[in-house]
C-alpha cells in the first residue's frame, strides 16, 4: 500500500474542525427546536455534524489512496491578500488613487521580483482607468484622493 | 388578431429614435458592466437611475432593462476568459467555459455564449407576451412549501455538478448553506454568527464570496504560470473564433431545456437566474451521453446555463408587471422607476398602458439583437485580452474585483470578505475541494431552509399538511425519484465499470 | 413658567452663538443617506428632498443610498458623521423599532442621532388577502375570531411586525406572525392566500389596494384618514388604544447646532411646500410633516418607548 495523502488527511481534518466549530457554537448560543418548529440553531447543528462527518470520510479516504504532489504556494496567497486588504484599509480614509496604487503595486510583488518601473507604470495607468471608468462613466461617489490630515 | 395589433403598437413605440437610442445605450453599458467582475446589473442599475427622472417612463424602463439584460451577455466574457464570474449568475459558465479557453477555444465559447444567450433571451420574451397573465396567476399560487419543494428539487438536480467525488461535493454543499446562515435568521430575528457586526446582519455578499472564491484563487494559482497560457497570436484567426458545426448540433437541445428551466424559476419571485443556471447546468449533466466530458470543456455547460440565465432575466419582468411584485432589488428599481412616473405595475398595466408594456417587449427583441450584433465582433477584442502579459493582466483583474466588491454598499468590509474567500478558495485548490457546490449551497441553502421554516409556521407545525398540497407534493415526489435514480445509476455506473475492469484483466 | 422661561432664554442664547455658521450653511455640498435601495417610497421621498433643497441651498443636495441592516448600515454612518448638517439622512420608524430588537448597534439614537423634522406622514393601514371573506372591520375580528388567522410581516422587528403585535393585542385575538424577506413578498402571499393580514404604510399598500390586489380593511387609529375617507378607522370598531402613526423623518448626526437644526427644518417645510414635492406626496398617499424639530423628536423619543414597552409585553426579543 501506498503512503497516504497526508493532503487529503488534512483536508478532511479541517472540515471536521470547522463543521464541530459551527455546530458547537451554534448549539450553545441559538435555540434549536424541533423538526416541525425549528429555531435558528437547528440547520446550523445540523449541517455543521454533517460536514464534520463528511470531513471523516474524506480524512478516512485518504489512506486508500497514494500521495500526490502539487505545489503549495504560501508567499504568494499573502502577497495577494495584503494587496487587496490594503485597498480595503485605504479606499475610505484615502481615496480611490492611493488604494489603487498600493493595491497594485503590492500585487505585482507576487511575481518574486520587485521591477519598480513596471509596478508604478501599471499602478499609475491602472488608476487613471479606474478614474476613467468608475468616476468619469459611471460617476460613482467615491473620492479620488482624500486628505485626512 | 389581437397579438398582431399589440406588436404592432410595441415596435411602433420600441422604434421611435429616443428608444431605440436609450435600448442601445442601456445594452452597452449592461454588456460593459457585465464584463467587469463584482459589478453587477444592481449597480448600474442604482447608478442610471436618477436618470429616469427626467425620461418618460417607457423610455426609462426600455434603458434600464437593457442594463439588466446586457448584463447577462457581458457577465460570461470575464468567466470564459479568466475564470472570474463578471456576475453572480454566469459563475457556472466558468466550469466549462473556462476549459475551452484553456484548449485555445475562447471564440467559439465566446460565439456560443452569445447564440445562447440570444435563444434563451428570445425564448423568455415570447413566454412573457404570451403566457405572463396565466404565469402571473400560476405564481400566485406558489407558497413557502411550493417553494421549498422546488428549491430542495433543484438542489438535487444540481448537486452532482462538480467533478470532484460526490463526498467532497455534498461537503461544499453543507458548507455553502452553512456559510449562508451568517446574518440575520428572518424567521427569529437571531444575528448568526455574526459576532456583534453590523456589517454581516445581511449576510456575507454572494459577489464577494463569488470573487474570491473563483477570482482571487483562480489569480493566486496562475501567477508565475504565465507562459503556459500564452497564446500565439497567430492562432486568433476567424476560425478559430468560430464555433464548429459539432458546437451547434450538440448546443440546440441544451439551449432549448436550459432556456426552459430558465423561464420557469425567473417567474417566481426571489429565485432567479444563478438558481436557473445551477439547475440547468446539472440537468445537462444528468442527460448527458458521456458526462465525463463535462468540467473538461464541454460546450452543453456553456450554453445551458447560459440561455438559462437570460431566460430568467426576462420571464423576470412578468411578476414584476403583472402583479408588482420585485422579485429582486434589481427589480425594485424597475418597479420604482415606474412610480417615479405615477404608474404602479399591477394586473391592470397591460390593459392601461399598453403602449409600455408592449414597447417594452418589443425592446427585449431589439436590444437582444443588438446584443447579439454588438458582442460577435467584440469578441476578436476580448480574446486578444489573453495575449496580454499575465503579469500585467492580473494586478488590473485584482483592482476591478476591488473597486467592484466595494462599490456594490461603499463599504472596506465586502472588500476584506473577497480577501476571506480567497484565500478559502486557494486552501480548497489544495485540498480539491470544488468551488461550484459551495456556491450552490450558499445560494439554495437559505431558500430551503427559510421556506420550509415558514412553510411549518403557515401549516401550524403539520408536515402532512405541507405534503398534501398537490404542487408540494408532486415535486417532492420527483425529487425523491430523481435521487433514487441518480444512485441507481451510480451504482450502474461503479459496476459496468468493475466489469469493464474486470473483462480487461481476463483478455490479458 | 420660570422654567420655560430660562429655557427659552437659554435656547435663545444659543441660537445666537450658533447663527454665524447657520447664516453660511450650506458652502458646499451636501448628502442625504437613504438607508434603503433605491425604488422604494422612502427613496422616492428621499431624492425628492435632495431635489428641493438643492433648489433653495443653491448647492449640490445628493441621495445616496445606503442600504443594510434594515436601515442600520446608513444611521450607523450618519451617527460617525461630523454634526455640520452636510451629512443627513431620511428614515422610516425604523428609527424607533430597530433599538427595540437589535441589541449590537454601534450607536445609541438618543444621543448620537439629532431628529430635524418630519418629512411626511401617513397612517398605518392593514390590509387583507384574497383567504379574508370580511369586508368591514367588525366583521374581520369575528372572522378572525373563528379562524386564527395568519399575519404577514416584512421581517422581524420591522414596524410591520410591531403595529401587528399591536393591533393583535388591542383587538384581543389570536394569530399567528408569519415573516416574509419584505412587504412586496408578504402581501404577494395575501393574495395568493397563503396568509391573511399585512400592516404598513400607505404609500407600500396603496398600490395593490388600487389594483384590487389586496382588500383595505382598516386605518389604525382613532380617526379616519382624511386622503381615504372611505377606509374605516380602528377605533370605530371598538379597537382603541393604536394611535402610532408612519413617518419619513430627517435626521442629523448627534449634538448639532441648535440653530442648525432650527434652519434645515425651516428648509425642510419651504421645500415641502413646493408643488413638485405636494405631487410626489400625494402619489404616495402621504401628508407633509409639519412639526417642529423639538415636536419632531418627542414623537421618535415616545415611540422607541412605546416598542420597547412592546417588545417586553409581546416577546419581540432577538436572542
Amino acid at each position: 500500500m501506498a503512503k497516504p495523502d497526508l493532503r487529503e488527511f488534512c483536508g478532511g481534518a479541517l472540515l471536521t474542525a470547522g463543521g464541530v466549530g459551527f455546530a458547537a457554537y451554534a448549539a450553545m448560543h441559538y435555540t434549536i427546536g424541533t423538526a416541525t418548529r425549528m429555531g435558528p440553531g437547528m440547520v446550523p447543528v445540523i449541517l455543521g455534524v454533517l460536514l464534520a462527518l463528511f470531513g471523516l470520510m474524506i480524512a478516512a479516504g485518504a489512506f486508500l489512496r497514494a500521495a500526490r504532489m502539487d505545489e503549495i504556494r504560501i508567499v504568494v496567497p499573502l502577497i495577494i491578500s495584503a494587496s487587496i486588504l490594503a485597498f480595503a484599509v485605504l479606499i475610505r480614509p484615502m481615496g480611490m488613487i492611493p488604494a489603487v496604487f498600493a493595491c497594485v503595486v503590492i500585487a505585482t510583488l507576487a511575481e518574486g521580483k520587485f521591477r519598480p518601473v513596471v509596478s508604478f507604470t501599471l499602478a499609475a495607468v491602472l488608476s487613471v482607468t479606474a478614474w476613467l471608468i468608475f468616476v468619469v462613466l459611471l460617476q460613482l461617489p467615491i473620492a479620488m484622493i482624500n486628505w485626512p490630515f | 388578431m389581437d397579438i398582431l395589433a399589440n406588436i404592432a403598437l410595441g415596435l411602433e413605440t420600441a422604434l421611435t429614435p429616443v428608444n431605440l437610442m436609450y435600448c442601445f445605450f442601456g445594452v452597452f453599458v449592461g454588456t460593459l458592466i457585465g464584463v467587469l467582475p463584482g459589478l453587477g446589473a444592481l449597480a448600474a442599475i442604482s447608478m442610471l437611475f436618477p436618470l429616469t427622472f427626467h425620461l418618460e417612463p417607457t423610455t426609462a424602463l426600455i434603458m434600464l432593462a437593457g442594463i439588466y439584460y446586457g448584463t447577462a451577455y457581458g457577465g460570461s466574457t470575464a468567466s470564459i476568459l479568466l475564470n472570474i464570474p463578471g456576475t453572480t449568475s454566469s459563475a457556472v459558465t466558468c466550469l466549462d467555459g473556462y476549459p475551452m479557453a484553456q484548449q485555445g477555444r475562447a471564440g467559439a465559447a465566446l460565439a456560443m455564449t452569445a447564440v445562447g444567450s440570444f435563444y434563451g433571451g428570445i425564448f423568455g420574451i415570447l413566454v412573457l407576451s404570451i403566457f405572463t397573465p396565466v404565469v402571473s396567476a400560476w405564481a400566485l399560487s406558489f407558497g413557502s412549501a411550493e417553494y421549498f419543494a422546488l428549491m430542495l428539487l433543484g438542489l438535487v438536480a444540481a448537486s452532482a455538478i462538480s467533478d470532484a467525488s460526490v463526498v467532497k461535493g455534498l461537503a461544499m454543499v453543507c458548507l455553502g448553506v452553512l456559510l449562508a446562515t451568517v446574518g440575520m435568521d428572518p424567521q427569529s430575528g437571531t444575528a448568526r454568527f455574526t459576532f456583534g457586526s453590523l456589517s454581516v446582519l445581511d449576510g456575507l455578499s454572494i459577489s464577494a464570496l463569488a470573487m474570491g472564491l473563483f477570482g482571487v484563487s483562480e489569480i493566486i494559482s496562475s501567477i508565475r504560470r504565465t507562459e503556459s497560457r500564452r497564446l500565439d497570436p497567430k492562432a486568433i484567426n476567424m476560425r478559430s473564433l468560430m464555433p464548429t458545426r459539432d458546437d451547434f448540433r450538440r448546443s440546440w437541445m441544451p439551449m432549448l431545456r436550459g432556456s426552459t428551466i430558465g423561464s420557469i424559476f425567473g417567474t417566481l419571485p426571489g429565485t432567479g437566474p444563478t438558481v436557473a443556471a445551477f439547475v440547468s447546468y446539472g440537468l445537462e449533466k444528468r442527460v448527458a451521453a458521456e458526462p465525463e466530458r463535462f468540467g473538461k470543456g464541454a460546450i452543453e455547460g456553456v450554453v445551458a446555463p447560459e440561455s438559462a440565465n437570460n431566460a430568467a432575466d426576462q420571464t423576470a419582468f412578468i411578476p414584476t408587471l403583472s402583479l408588482g411584485i420585485p422579485g429582486s432589488a434589481t427589480m425594485a428599481l424597475m418597479i420604482g422607476a415606474l412610480m417615479v412616473h405615477g404608474i404602479h405595475p399591477g394586473p391592470k398595466l397591460v390593459s392601461d398602458h399598453p403602449d409600455l408594456f408592449w414597447g417594452l417587449i418589443m425592446s427585449f427583441w431589439v436590444g437582444n439583437l443588438l446584443l447579439v450584433i454588438l458582442n460577435l465582433p467584440l469578441i476578436g477584442l476580448w480574446v486578444r485580452l489573453l495575449s496580454v502579459p499575465y503579469h500585467l493582466l492580473y494586478p488590473a483583474i485584482l483592482m476591478f474585483v476591488c473597486i467592484g466588491a466595494y462599490s456594490v454598499h461603499y463599504s472596506a468590509f465586502d472588500v476584506m470578505v473577497v480577501m476571506g474567500f480567497g484565500i478559502l478558495g486557494y486552501a480548497m485548490r489544495i485540498f480539491g475541494m470544488p468551488a461550484a457546490p459551495l456556491l450552490l449551497g450558499f445560494v439554495l441553502g437559505p431558500l430551503i431552509e427559510q421556506h420550509f421554516r415558514r412553510a411549518m409556521v403557515l401549516a401550524r407545525g403539520d408536515f402532512w399538511s405541507m405534503i398534501e398540497r398537490p404542487i408540494t407534493g408532486v415535486v417532492l415526489v420527483i425529487t425523491a425519484l430523481l435521487l433514487v435514480w441518480s444512485i441507481w445509476a451510480g451504482v450502474r455506473a461503479q459496476r459496468r465499470q468493475k466489469a469493464r475492469m474486470a473483462l480487461a484483466e481476463s483478455e490479458d | 413658567m420660570n422654567t420655560k422661561l430660562m429655557s427659552s432664554a437659554i435656547l435663545a442664547f444659543v441660537v445666537a452663538g450658533g447663527a454665524a455658521m447657520a447664516q453660511t450653511f450650506p458652502d458646499k455640498p451636501v448628502t442625504i443617506i437613504v438607508p434603503y435601495s433605491g425604488g422604494g417610497s422612502t427613496d422616492l421621498i428621499g431624492r425628492q428632498l435632495a431635489h428641493e433643497l438643492q433648489e433653495i441651498w443653491g448647492q449640490p443636495v445628493v441621495a445616496e443610498n445606503r442600504a443594510g441592516a434594515g436601515s442600520m448600515i446608513g444611521t450607523a454612518y450618519l451617527s460617525q458623521s461630523a454634526p455640520d448638517g452636510y451629512t443627513l439622512l431620511v428614515n422610516t420608524p425604523a428609527m424607533a423599532t430597530a433599538p427595540a430588537v437589535q441589541k449590537d448597534l454601534p450607536f445609541d439614537v438618543m444621543t448620537d442621532i439629532t431628529p430635524i423634522g418630519m418629512v411626511a406622514t401617513s397612517p398605518y393601514m392593514a390590509v387583507a388577502g384574497a383567504a379574508v371573506n370580511a369586508t368591514t372591520f367588525a366583521e374581520f375580528i369575528d372572522e378572525a375570531k373563528a379562524r386564527p388567522m395568519f399575519f404577514a410581516t416584512a421581517g422581524v422587528g420591522t414596524s410591520s411586525h410591531f403595529t401587528e403585535e399591536l393591533l393583535i393585542q388591542q383587538s384581543g385575538i389570536t394569530a399567528d406572525i408569519v415573516h416574509f424577506s419584505s412587504g412586496g413578498d408578504a402581501q404577494v402571499n395575501l393574495m395568493g392566500g397563503h396568509a391573511d393580514v399585512y400592516i404598513s404604510n400607505t404609500a407600500s399598500v396603496m398600490p395593490y389596494v388600487n389594483n384590487g390586489q389586496v382588500k383595505a380593511l382598516v386605518i389604525l387609529g382613532s380617526d379616519r384618514y382624511e386622503l381615504l375617507p372611505d377606509v374605516e378607522a380602528s377605533a370605530e370598531a371598538g379597537v382603541a388604544g393604536i394611535d402610532v402613526d408612519s413617518w419619513v423623518g430627517l435626521f442629523g448626526p448627534g449634538d448639532m447646532d441648535p440653530a442648525l437644526v432650527e434652519k434645515i427644518n425651516a428648509d425642510l417645510h419651504t421645500a415641502l411646500a413646493s408643488e413638485s414635492f405636494q405631487k410626489v406626496l400625494a402619489d404616495n398617499f402621504v401628508l407633509a410633516g409639519n412639526d417642529t424639530a423639538a415636536e419632531f423628536k418627542d414623537q421618535v423619543y415616545s415611540e422607541i418607548d412605546l416598542w420597547k414597552k412592546l417588545a417586553e409585553e409581546r416577546g419581540i426579543v432577538a436572542q
